[in-house]
Protein backbone atom coordinates (compact mmCIF):
# COMPACT_ATOMS: atom_id res chain seq x y z
CA UNK A 1 0.00 0.00 0.00
CA UNK A 2 2.66 2.44 1.08
CA UNK A 3 4.88 1.40 -1.83
CA UNK A 4 2.09 1.91 -4.32
CA UNK A 5 1.44 5.39 -2.95
CA UNK A 6 5.09 6.23 -3.20
CA UNK A 7 5.21 5.07 -6.81
CA UNK A 8 2.14 7.13 -7.63
CA UNK A 9 3.78 10.16 -6.07
CA UNK A 10 6.96 9.64 -8.08
CA UNK A 11 4.94 9.41 -11.31
CA UNK A 12 3.15 12.69 -10.76
CA UNK A 13 6.10 14.55 -9.38
CA UNK A 14 7.35 17.33 -11.66
CA UNK A 15 10.98 17.12 -12.63
CA UNK A 16 12.90 20.24 -11.83
CA UNK A 17 16.13 19.26 -13.52
CA UNK A 18 16.32 20.67 -17.06
CA UNK A 19 16.41 18.07 -19.82
CA UNK A 20 19.72 19.12 -21.31
CA UNK A 21 19.29 16.88 -24.34
CA UNK A 22 16.33 18.95 -25.54
CA UNK A 23 17.70 22.36 -24.69
CA UNK A 24 18.88 24.72 -27.41
CA UNK A 25 22.63 24.96 -27.58
CA UNK A 26 24.39 28.27 -27.14
CA UNK A 27 25.85 29.71 -30.33
CA UNK A 28 29.07 28.04 -31.34
CA UNK A 29 31.86 28.56 -33.86
CA UNK A 30 29.66 28.72 -36.92
CA UNK A 31 27.70 31.61 -35.41
CA UNK A 32 30.31 34.01 -34.10
CA UNK A 33 32.19 36.39 -36.32
CA UNK A 34 35.81 35.25 -36.40
CA UNK A 35 38.25 37.31 -34.43
CA UNK A 36 42.00 36.97 -34.21
CA UNK A 37 41.90 36.43 -30.45
CA UNK A 38 39.36 33.64 -30.90
CA UNK A 39 41.54 32.01 -33.56
CA UNK A 40 44.54 32.15 -31.23
CA UNK A 41 42.53 30.44 -28.52
CA UNK A 42 41.38 27.68 -30.88
CA UNK A 43 44.97 27.26 -32.09
CA UNK A 44 46.13 26.95 -28.50
CA UNK A 45 43.79 24.03 -27.98
CA UNK A 46 44.69 22.46 -31.34
CA UNK A 47 48.43 22.66 -30.67
CA UNK A 48 47.83 21.27 -27.19
CA UNK A 49 46.09 18.25 -28.72
CA UNK A 50 48.92 17.86 -31.25
CA UNK A 51 51.49 17.91 -28.43
CA UNK A 52 49.40 15.34 -26.55
CA UNK A 53 49.78 13.02 -29.54
CA UNK A 54 53.45 13.95 -29.92
CA UNK A 55 54.18 12.94 -26.33
CA UNK A 56 54.14 9.34 -27.59
CA UNK A 57 57.26 10.13 -29.63
CA UNK A 58 58.93 11.79 -26.65
CA UNK A 59 58.34 8.72 -24.48
CA UNK A 60 59.39 6.36 -27.27
CA UNK A 61 62.66 8.29 -27.67
CA UNK A 62 63.54 7.99 -23.96
CA UNK A 63 62.34 4.39 -23.77
CA UNK A 64 64.47 3.35 -26.76
CA UNK A 65 67.59 4.75 -25.11
CA UNK A 66 66.76 2.83 -21.93
CA UNK A 67 66.15 -0.45 -23.77
CA UNK A 68 69.10 -0.93 -26.13
CA UNK A 69 71.49 0.67 -28.59
CA UNK A 70 69.80 -1.07 -31.51
CA UNK A 71 66.36 0.19 -30.51
CA UNK A 72 67.70 3.71 -29.98
CA UNK A 73 69.30 3.68 -33.45
CA UNK A 74 66.00 2.47 -34.94
CA UNK A 75 63.94 5.21 -33.29
CA UNK A 76 66.37 8.05 -34.02
CA UNK A 77 66.70 6.74 -37.58
CA UNK A 78 62.92 6.89 -37.93
CA UNK A 79 62.83 10.42 -36.51
CA UNK A 80 65.62 11.49 -38.87
CA UNK A 81 63.87 10.12 -41.98
CA UNK A 82 62.10 12.61 -44.31
CA UNK A 83 58.70 11.70 -42.85
CA UNK A 84 60.09 11.84 -39.31
CA UNK A 85 61.55 15.30 -39.92
CA UNK A 86 58.22 16.49 -41.30
CA UNK A 87 56.44 15.26 -38.16
CA UNK A 88 59.12 16.89 -35.99
CA UNK A 89 58.74 20.17 -37.91
CA UNK A 90 55.04 20.23 -37.08
CA UNK A 91 55.72 19.09 -33.53
CA UNK A 92 58.30 21.82 -32.98
CA UNK A 93 56.02 24.57 -34.32
CA UNK A 94 53.15 23.33 -32.14
CA UNK A 95 55.48 23.41 -29.14
CA UNK A 96 56.72 26.94 -29.93
CA UNK A 97 53.21 28.27 -30.49
CA UNK A 98 51.84 26.64 -27.35
CA UNK A 99 54.79 27.98 -25.35
CA UNK A 100 54.64 31.59 -26.59
CA UNK A 101 50.84 31.72 -26.57
CA UNK A 102 50.84 30.15 -23.10
CA UNK A 103 53.08 32.97 -21.89
CA UNK A 104 50.59 35.39 -23.47
CA UNK A 105 47.79 33.83 -21.40
CA UNK A 106 49.80 34.20 -18.20
CA UNK A 107 50.31 37.89 -19.04
CA UNK A 108 46.60 38.31 -19.87
CA UNK A 109 45.63 36.52 -16.66
CA UNK A 110 47.55 39.14 -14.73
CA UNK A 111 45.34 41.78 -16.37
CA UNK A 112 47.99 43.25 -18.63
CA UNK A 113 47.82 43.96 -22.39
CA UNK A 114 44.11 43.25 -22.48
CA UNK A 115 42.87 46.41 -24.25
CA UNK A 116 41.15 45.34 -27.47
CA UNK A 117 43.64 46.73 -29.98
CA UNK A 118 46.66 45.80 -27.84
CA UNK A 119 45.34 42.27 -27.37
CA UNK A 120 45.02 41.85 -31.14
CA UNK A 121 48.57 43.06 -31.67
CA UNK A 122 49.85 40.66 -29.02
CA UNK A 123 48.22 37.76 -30.85
CA UNK A 124 49.97 38.68 -34.10
CA UNK A 125 53.27 38.97 -32.25
CA UNK A 126 52.72 35.48 -30.81
CA UNK A 127 51.98 33.98 -34.24
CA UNK A 128 54.98 35.69 -35.81
CA UNK A 129 57.27 34.70 -32.94
CA UNK A 130 56.20 31.06 -33.12
CA UNK A 131 57.28 30.87 -36.76
CA UNK A 132 60.46 32.89 -36.24
CA UNK A 133 61.55 30.69 -33.32
CA UNK A 134 60.71 27.49 -35.20
CA UNK A 135 62.66 28.73 -38.23
CA UNK A 136 65.61 29.63 -36.01
CA UNK A 137 65.48 26.22 -34.35
CA UNK A 138 65.58 24.40 -37.68
CA UNK A 139 68.27 26.67 -39.10
CA UNK A 140 70.51 25.73 -36.18
CA UNK A 141 69.44 22.07 -36.32
CA UNK A 142 70.07 21.64 -40.04
CA UNK A 143 73.30 23.61 -39.72
CA UNK A 144 74.50 21.12 -37.13
CA UNK A 145 73.47 18.16 -39.26
CA UNK A 146 75.73 19.56 -42.01
CA UNK B 1 38.75 25.99 0.20
CA UNK B 2 39.14 25.83 -3.54
CA UNK B 3 36.67 23.75 -5.50
CA UNK B 4 37.65 21.15 -8.11
CA UNK B 5 37.60 23.52 -11.07
CA UNK B 6 39.64 26.16 -9.29
CA UNK B 7 42.20 23.55 -8.30
CA UNK B 8 42.23 22.33 -11.88
CA UNK B 9 42.88 25.85 -13.17
CA UNK B 10 45.60 26.53 -10.60
CA UNK B 11 47.41 23.28 -11.31
CA UNK B 12 47.27 23.88 -15.03
CA UNK B 13 48.72 27.37 -14.62
CA UNK B 14 51.33 26.21 -12.14
CA UNK B 15 52.61 23.42 -14.40
CA UNK B 16 52.56 25.89 -17.32
CA UNK B 17 54.83 28.28 -15.44
CA UNK B 18 57.25 25.55 -14.41
CA UNK B 19 57.40 24.41 -18.01
CA UNK B 20 58.45 27.75 -19.49
CA UNK B 21 62.13 27.44 -18.49
CA UNK B 22 62.03 23.64 -18.79
CA UNK B 23 60.75 23.62 -22.38
CA UNK B 24 63.37 26.18 -23.40
CA UNK B 25 66.05 23.99 -21.78
CA UNK B 26 64.60 20.89 -23.42
CA UNK B 27 64.50 22.37 -26.95
CA UNK B 28 68.09 23.61 -26.70
CA UNK B 29 69.16 20.19 -25.40
CA UNK B 30 67.43 18.32 -28.22
CA UNK B 31 69.03 20.53 -30.86
CA UNK B 32 72.43 19.92 -29.29
CA UNK B 33 71.73 16.18 -29.30
CA UNK B 34 71.11 15.98 -33.04
CA UNK B 35 73.15 13.12 -34.45
CA UNK B 36 74.14 11.93 -30.96
CA UNK B 37 75.08 8.27 -30.70
CA UNK B 38 73.43 6.06 -28.09
CA UNK B 39 76.53 6.40 -25.91
CA UNK B 40 76.47 10.20 -26.14
CA UNK B 41 72.74 10.36 -25.51
CA UNK B 42 72.73 8.09 -22.48
CA UNK B 43 75.75 9.94 -21.08
CA UNK B 44 73.76 13.19 -21.35
CA UNK B 45 70.50 11.81 -19.93
CA UNK B 46 72.37 9.92 -17.21
CA UNK B 47 73.94 13.03 -15.69
CA UNK B 48 72.33 13.69 -12.30
CA UNK B 49 71.28 17.26 -13.11
CA UNK B 50 69.94 16.35 -16.55
CA UNK B 51 68.06 13.37 -15.14
CA UNK B 52 66.56 15.51 -12.39
CA UNK B 53 65.41 18.17 -14.86
CA UNK B 54 64.00 15.45 -17.13
CA UNK B 55 62.06 13.95 -14.21
CA UNK B 56 60.55 17.32 -13.26
CA UNK B 57 59.83 18.05 -16.92
CA UNK B 58 58.12 14.67 -17.42
CA UNK B 59 55.97 14.94 -14.29
CA UNK B 60 54.94 18.48 -15.20
CA UNK B 61 54.11 17.94 -18.90
CA UNK B 62 52.16 14.74 -18.44
CA UNK B 63 50.09 16.23 -15.65
CA UNK B 64 49.52 19.44 -17.63
CA UNK B 65 48.60 17.38 -20.69
CA UNK B 66 46.06 15.35 -18.78
CA UNK B 67 44.43 18.46 -17.28
CA UNK B 68 44.23 20.09 -20.70
CA UNK B 69 42.66 17.06 -22.33
CA UNK B 70 40.20 16.79 -19.42
CA UNK B 71 38.98 20.26 -20.35
CA UNK B 72 38.61 19.34 -24.00
CA UNK B 73 36.63 16.20 -23.11
CA UNK B 74 34.37 18.15 -20.73
CA UNK B 75 33.72 20.76 -23.42
CA UNK B 76 32.76 18.42 -26.23
CA UNK B 77 31.49 15.16 -24.74
CA UNK B 78 28.09 15.66 -23.12
CA UNK B 79 26.90 12.10 -22.57
CA UNK B 80 27.81 11.28 -18.95
CA UNK B 81 28.85 7.67 -19.62
CA UNK B 82 31.08 8.48 -22.59
CA UNK B 83 32.48 11.46 -20.74
CA UNK B 84 33.56 9.57 -17.65
CA UNK B 85 34.96 6.75 -19.78
CA UNK B 86 37.07 9.18 -21.79
CA UNK B 87 38.23 11.02 -18.67
CA UNK B 88 39.36 7.67 -17.26
CA UNK B 89 41.11 6.74 -20.52
CA UNK B 90 42.84 10.11 -20.55
CA UNK B 91 44.15 9.53 -17.04
CA UNK B 92 45.35 6.02 -17.88
CA UNK B 93 47.05 7.24 -21.06
CA UNK B 94 48.88 10.09 -19.34
CA UNK B 95 49.91 7.97 -16.35
CA UNK B 96 51.20 5.04 -18.43
CA UNK B 97 53.07 7.26 -20.89
CA UNK B 98 54.43 9.53 -18.18
CA UNK B 99 55.64 6.69 -16.00
CA UNK B 100 57.19 4.92 -18.99
CA UNK B 101 59.20 8.07 -19.71
CA UNK B 102 60.09 8.43 -16.04
CA UNK B 103 61.11 4.77 -15.76
CA UNK B 104 63.28 5.16 -18.88
CA UNK B 105 65.21 8.05 -17.34
CA UNK B 106 65.75 6.03 -14.16
CA UNK B 107 66.99 3.02 -16.17
CA UNK B 108 69.41 5.22 -18.13
CA UNK B 109 70.84 6.68 -14.93
CA UNK B 110 71.20 3.22 -13.37
CA UNK B 111 72.91 1.81 -16.45
CA UNK B 112 75.79 4.23 -15.95
CA UNK B 113 78.20 5.12 -18.72
CA UNK B 114 78.74 2.72 -21.58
Amino acid sequence: MKVAMAEEFLKTRPTYAPDTDKMPLSPHLQIWKWTVTMASSILHRATGIALYAGSVLFTLWLLSAAVSQAFYNQVTGLLGSPLGLLVLAGFSWAMMYHLVNGIKYIIWDSGRLLEKETAKKVVWVVILLSFVLTGLLWAVALGMKG
Amino acid sequence: MANKSTKHFNHQRFTAMIQIPLVVWFIISVVRLIGASWTEFTAWAGEPLTALLLVIFILSIFYHMRLGMDEVIEDYIHKPAARSRLLMLNKVFAVILGFTALFSVIVITLNGTH
